[in-house]
């Protein structure tokens, strides 16, 4: 177990230089002087300079390169461009409303997925089957955005129930925070419940058919029994290979998700840094959601291996 | 007798390797396949596929290399065309290291040298008709300049190996595995070629139509002067198409010799072994018979010193010292055998 | 003695048949496959639309109209106005043609530069193979809408730059998925037996590799698109695809936003994304249907 999360680690290694080495010629290619970008539009020369200067940018790229590398691995991914704050504090303000966004929306994605895709695995071929299957068809064909849109119409302008945009931090406000959750998860976790269901109906489908569930019902044990006992290690395989292969797109689900519900985690503050020029906002926030995919996929290698005797220890 | 040899060009009895005779010589071979180990370093074991081997094959001559699955046979029979390059060692060809051959001096001497595979299912390309897969060497030759040229030669080439020229527009898919076999000799034939390696060509055919292809591939060596390996497990095949037998077993080459002397006095512990595995009439033969014990050892890990030793009934302790070479007992034979005086 | 002449053997069935089409043959499939017509009929549907936008269109989508501003739809508009009293229909059918484009033009390229780097991990294998991958494996970590969103920011918010973005999204996608069935078809003998002929890689790669992938790139591809279809139209509702005045599918929802009240803003252009990459979804699903049972 150790020694495969040691492989898996060295493995990522050349992974993680390649995604820094794609970040940061984004930021080199980016349109804009730096300089003028910090100090405004009208800033004197001899200014602009000693920034260029700061910043090192007088160097060969691939020094800047190295020097932002060494630097990113010890945990300094620089300063905002607007505002000067080091990119490390104000990620740490966004990212835990990004995680609370990808969290509850796979809970939620989970909580109506698995029941539906068991559902249907048990009536397969029923009308219920094939309801369930025009529903996950949809839902992944509608773009987050407009979901979101829909269910701002519905929920905030049609019943009022819910406040439209904004975010209150667990902390201050459980309740409130919820309130503004609920239109998010709704909107990023529409698309996850069908790929969950997905996958839960085609595992729940093949434990059915496999020769120690006819035995198990041949002893009389009732349908629905036998898939949520026999079938829960496969519906825990099924949805840790939904969050495995779909955690990269969650995390654009999220950028464009925060952007409608204007809520302050890390997908907006992409945007808003790419707006904005901040260039070096944008970059720490791309390689903290791109090191954030990598990790997720160690974790469901290593789930993966726990949950399935199939795979070799 | 099962199987027409054709007269005339047998070399059967020819014993000096003659310099100028020798087309093809195999000089300390060897190929490792590193294999990928669930430990954290990248290769951590290698399967000896080939090792140390040694042989020469002269003009027109049927070569033939036997032994049991897993001992390497496919690997050296495509080292000796270089489809696959050795890890280790020379393959002379006409006088020509081919690994010291450029990509493109190394394809214009595949016009030469040509394979035929075990199984005629996956040898030929499900998406592309019968014509186009011969007439694909003709061009990649550019031995035909125009389309009717090239068309003309792959009817010439489907009729020559028993096939309607219609055949030419079909699918693999639509034809039997002896048909298959014959389009895929078709094609090893299309260039004209000096060497041929038949990779165990009729051991995936129904019994009935293996005699069919042996005929067939006897025939066109004749005719055609081929020089040939003949790569089989099967001894009765062997028999009746080989001038000389190589006897396989774990990579290594165990007796090079004569096909008659082989079949008649096999020298080597494990050729024995193998001749008495086949049912013989000969009841002179069979009261001798010998069943091989236990299981063939790992290419991962063979065991030290001579790699039979652990099935050999005749192995003694110094069998488990040094790799016995491939010593020349006779004119026309060499065994690598330390224990081979005894067996007489 | 039983000498049988190899000469003697012929094909039972005398005529000879005429090369099967297979482009033929997985149309028809495709025709008989109930729910991959309906799709294939909405992307036809959608793409005579944008061709003929400018002929079907009732209206101008440019053109500004403040006397028919946020009108809900009726006979004389169809789908309603916007904010500037633009008639959505008209809007909605020009905006095919950015998002039809974007994705036509995206996906064949990234199709193309996929493939053949794929291609050449598949076939050469070895240290190749093993930075390409690597490469592959570093950008699939990217959001496919991040790293589009970073691109074009570089490079400026316009229809080809989000064309070169969702190509360059969409490249390590289709080289890994081509980078794998090669791995598995070079173990094929006849690949062997190409190479044994003495035919160049480039020629053994287009004429025995590739013949066998282009099925599952071509499903594959038709997938992607769908998806291409949301990332543009998600650059535009972030305001980083085609710029205005050009009417765009995300552009509209985007501005949509603001006028939660008129629906009909916000409905009718999210419906053509919902109908545009459902249909594709369902035709992709049915290419695999229809090509699993035709290669079996
Ligand atoms: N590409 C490869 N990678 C790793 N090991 C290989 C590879 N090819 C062959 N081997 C191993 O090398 C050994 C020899 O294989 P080879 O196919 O040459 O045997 P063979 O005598 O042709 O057997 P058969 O009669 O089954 O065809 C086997 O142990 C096989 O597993
Ligand atoms: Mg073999």
């Amino acid at each position: 177990m150790l020694k495969m999360l040691i492989l898996r680690i060295i493995q990522s290694i050349p992974v993680l230089v390649i995604v820094g080495a794609v970040v940061f010629s984004i930021a080199v290619a980016l349109p804009g002087d730096p300089s003028l970008i910090i100090l405004g539009e009208n800033a004197p020369e001899v200014e602009r300079q000693r920034i260029r200067l700061e910043l090192g940018l007088d160097r060969p790229v691939l020094v800047q390169f190295g020097d932002w590398m060494f630097k990113a691995v010890q945990g300094d991914i620089g300063k905002s461009y607007k505002t000067g704050e080091p990119v490390v504090s104000v990620l740490a303000a966004r990212i835990p409303v990004t995680l609370q966004l990808a969290f509850l929306s796979m809970l939620f994605a989970v909580v109506v997925g698995v029941p539906l895709g068991m559902i249907a695995a048990i009536k397969r071929n029923s009308w219920v089957d094939a309801v369930v299957s025009v529903l996950s068809v949809s839902a992944l064909a509608m773009p987050f955005f407009w979901v979101g849109i829909l269910l701002i119409m519905l929920f905030t302008l049609k019943l009022r129930l819910l406040p439209p945009f904004g975010y209150v931090p667990f902390s201050e406000d459980p309740v409130q925070n919820l309130r503004f959750m609920i239109m998010p998860v709704l909107t990023l976790g529409s698309a996850y419940v069908a790929l969950v269901a997905r996958q839960t109906r085609a595992a729940m489908v093949q434990v059915l058919s496999s020769d120690y569930i006819r035995t198990a019902r041949a002893k009389g044990a009732s349908e629905l029994r036998v898939v949520t006992v026999h079938g829960f290690r496969n519906a825990l395989v099924a949805i840790v290979t939904v969050i495995g292969l779909q955690f990269a797109g969650m995390m654009g689900g999220a950028v464009v998700t925060e952007t409608v519900f204007q809520l302050p985690g890390l997908g907006r503050m992409i945007t808003n840094a790419i707006f904005d020029r901040d260039y070096g906002l944008m970059q720490g926030g791309v390689l903290v959601v791109v090191l954030g995919v990598i990790i997720v996929n160690l974790l469901t290698d290593m789930a993966y291996w726990l949950l399935d005797p199939r795979i070799q220890r | 007798m099962l199987y027409a040899v054709p007269a005339g060009l047998s070399l059967r009895g020819w014993n000096m390797p003659d310099q100028f005779n020798v087309l093809l010589e195999v000089r300390n071979v060897r190929k490792f396949f590193g294999v990928r180990g669930k430990s954290v370093l990248p290769t951590a074991k290698y399967v000896q596929a080939v090792n140390e081997v040694n042989f020469s094959v002269r003009r027109g001559e049927v070569f033939s290399v036997v032994g049991e699955s897993g001992s390497g046979k496919t690997t050296l029979g495509q080292m000796l065309i270089r489809l696959l390059d050795p890890s280790d060692g020379e393959i002379m060809f006409d006088g020509v290291d081919l690994m010291t051959l450029d990509d493109q001096q190394m394809r214009r001497a595949r016009k030469r040298m040509q394979i035929i595979f075990q199984d005629p299912y996956s040898s030929l390309n499900p998406y592309m008709t019968v014509g186009d897969a011969i007439g694909e060497v003709l061009e990649v030759h550019g031995i035909t300049k125009t389309t009717a040229e090239r068309d003309q030669r792959v009817d010439d080439l489907l009729e020559t190996v028993g096939l309607r020229s219609a055949t030419s527009v079909r699918y693999p898919h639509e034809f039997s595995g002896g048909q298959r076999q014959r389009i895929a000799i078709a094609r090893a034939i299309a260039a004209n070629p000096e060497f041929l390696v038949a990779d165990e060509p009729v051991s995936a055919l129904d019994v009935s139509v293996q005699a069919q292809i042996l005929n067939l591939i006897s025939d066109l060596r004749a005719s055609m002067g081929l020089t040939m390996v003949f790569i089989s497990h099967d001894l009765a095949v062997v028999r009746h198409i080989a001038d000389r037998v190589a006897v396989m077993y774990l990579g290594r080459i165990m007796e090079i010799a004569d096909v008659d002397e082989f079949f008649d006095r096999p020298l080597h512990p494990y050729s024995q072994a193998l001749l008495s595995a086949v049912p013989t009439p000969d009841i002179r033969r069979s009261k001798q018979r010998q069943v091989l014990s236990g299981e063939i050892a790992s290419p991962m890990s063979p065991p030290s010193g001579c790699v039979f030793r652990t099935r050999c009934p005749h192995a003694i302790e110094a069998c488990a010292g040094v790799v016995p070479p491939l010593e020349l007992k006779s004119a026309t034979r060499s065994s690598a055998c330390i224990r081979d005086d005894l067996l007489k | 003695m039983s000498v049988i002449s190899s000469k003697a053997v012929t094909l039972g069935k005398a005529e000879p048949k005429r090369r099967q089409n297979r482009l033929l043959m997985t149309l028809r499939g495709v025709f008989s496959h109930r729910l991959g017509m309906i799709g294939g009929t909405v992307i036809v549907f959608l793409v005579i639309c944008a061709l003929l936008a400018s002929v079907i269109a009732p209206y101008s989508p440019f053109t500004i109209n403040y006397t028919a501003i946020l009108k809900p739809p009726s006979l004389e508009y169809w789908f309603g106005t916007d904010e500037l009293g633009r008639d959505i229909l008209s809007r909605i059918l020009y905006g095919s043609q950015a998002s039809l484009q974007v994705m036509a033009m995206s996906i064949a390229g990234a199709l193309v530069i996929g493939s053949a780097v794929g291609l050449v991990a598949g076939y050469l294998g070895g240290w190749v193979d093993e930075v390409i991958m690597r490469v592959v494996d570093g950008l699939l970590s990217f959001p496919a809408i991040v790293l589009a969103l970073a691109i074009v920011a570089a490079l400026g918010p316009s229809l080809t730059n989000a064309i070169i973005a969702i190509a360059v999204v969409n490249v390590p996608d289709f080289a890994r998925l081509v980078r794998g069935q090669v791995v598995a078809i070079r173990r094929y003998e006849y690949v062997q037996a190409a190479k044994a002929i003495g035919m160049s890689p480039a020629r053994l790669m287009w004429r025995h590799v590739w013949p066998s992938v282009r099925g599952s790139v071509i499903i594959y591809s038709t997938l992607k698109a769908a998806q291409a279809i949301i990332t543009e139209s998600a650059l535009s509702f972030l305001g980083l695809g085609v710029q205005p005045p050009w009417p765009t599918w995300g552009s509209m929802l985007s501005t949509a936003m603001r006028y939660g009240d008129s629906w009909w803003m916000s409905v009718f252009p999210g419906l053509a994304i919902f109908l545009t990459v459902l249909a594709l979804n369902l035709l992709g699903d049915a290419l695999r249907d229809v090509l699993d049972a035709t290669t079996n």
